[in-house]
């Protein structure tokens, strides 16, 4: 049941890098508006996870944004807004790589399950 | 999978609030020469809704800067001092504007294209 673990670790890291790939769009979108910070989620680890989260109204609150860390700041407008473009154009780029990463994991270890099958 | 389907609207809510900022930005450059035109603005805003903050335009508002005075005595608008109100739109901080939301505008569109591409990706593993 190695495969099985290989897996669903692979999902979860494809779920963060899609996660931190939207958190990144979501501060490129608010790149002007008027004290925005960015937020960010940390790094991808196999005992944390995906941290929990709400998506729906009807979820029970967490209290603000749970699992969310401030993200990098450099400078901090007249406005309030300190999301940096580069900055999250650079780390959007990251999480998609990992993405692809973790998918391409993902695929290898169902591959290898097919053949172990396959050949029963 | 959801969350790459959210991205795309994110991404183009941010590009609308761009592009409505830049249509005010030219209507204002476009009224650059009107007589008592008064400069239009766009204020952003953001609505937390689904864990996640969606930018959206709050309110277009009106640059109350006193209009600029132009000395042009055969302009049949002049006063008896030879003056013409014109605008309070100054070309400079309109062109900046333009510029600075188009740049936004991008990295938008770059995020929008990100957030398909990993969507079709996940897609791919249901391919084979």
């Amino acid at each position: 049941m190695e495969n099985l673990a290989i897996l669903s670790l692979a999902s979860a890291a494809a779920r963060h890098a899609s996660y931190r790939q939207s958190l990144a769009a979501a501060n490129i979108a608010n790149a002007d508006t008027p004290g925005y910070r960015p937020v960010d989620l940390p790094v991808f680890s196999v005992d944390r996870g995906v941290p929990l989260r709400e998506t729906r109204a009807q979820h029970v609150p967490l209290g603000g944004s749970a699992g969310l860390v401030p993200g990098l700041m450099v400078e901090v407008l007249p406005d309030g807004n300190a999301v940096t473009l580069d900055v999250e154009m650079a780390k959007a780029a990251e999480a998609e790589l990992r993405h692809d990463l973790a998918t391409t994991i993902w695929q290898r270890g169902l591959g290898l399950l097919r053949m172990a099958v396959a050949n029963r | 999978m959801d969350e790459a389907l959210k991205t795309l609207s994110l991404a183009a809510s941010g590009m609308r609030a761009q592009s409505t900022r830049l249509r005010i930005a030219s209507e204002n450059l476009a009224n650059a020469q009107t007589e008592g035109y008064r400069r239009r603005t766009v204020s952003f805003a953001v609505t937390m809704e689904e864990g996640a903050a969606w930018p959206r335009v709050s309110g277009v508002g009106t640059d109350q800067r006193p209009l600029r005075q132009v000395y042009e005595p055969s302009h049949p608008k002049a006063n008896k001092q030879g003056y013409v109100i014109s605008s309070n739109v100054d070309p400079m901080i309109e062109l900046a504007d333009i510029r600075q939301a188009s740049r936004s505008y991008e990295a938008g569109l770059a995020s929008f294209d990100q957030a398909r591409r990993i969507f079709a990706r996940t897609l791919d593993i249901l391919k084979r």
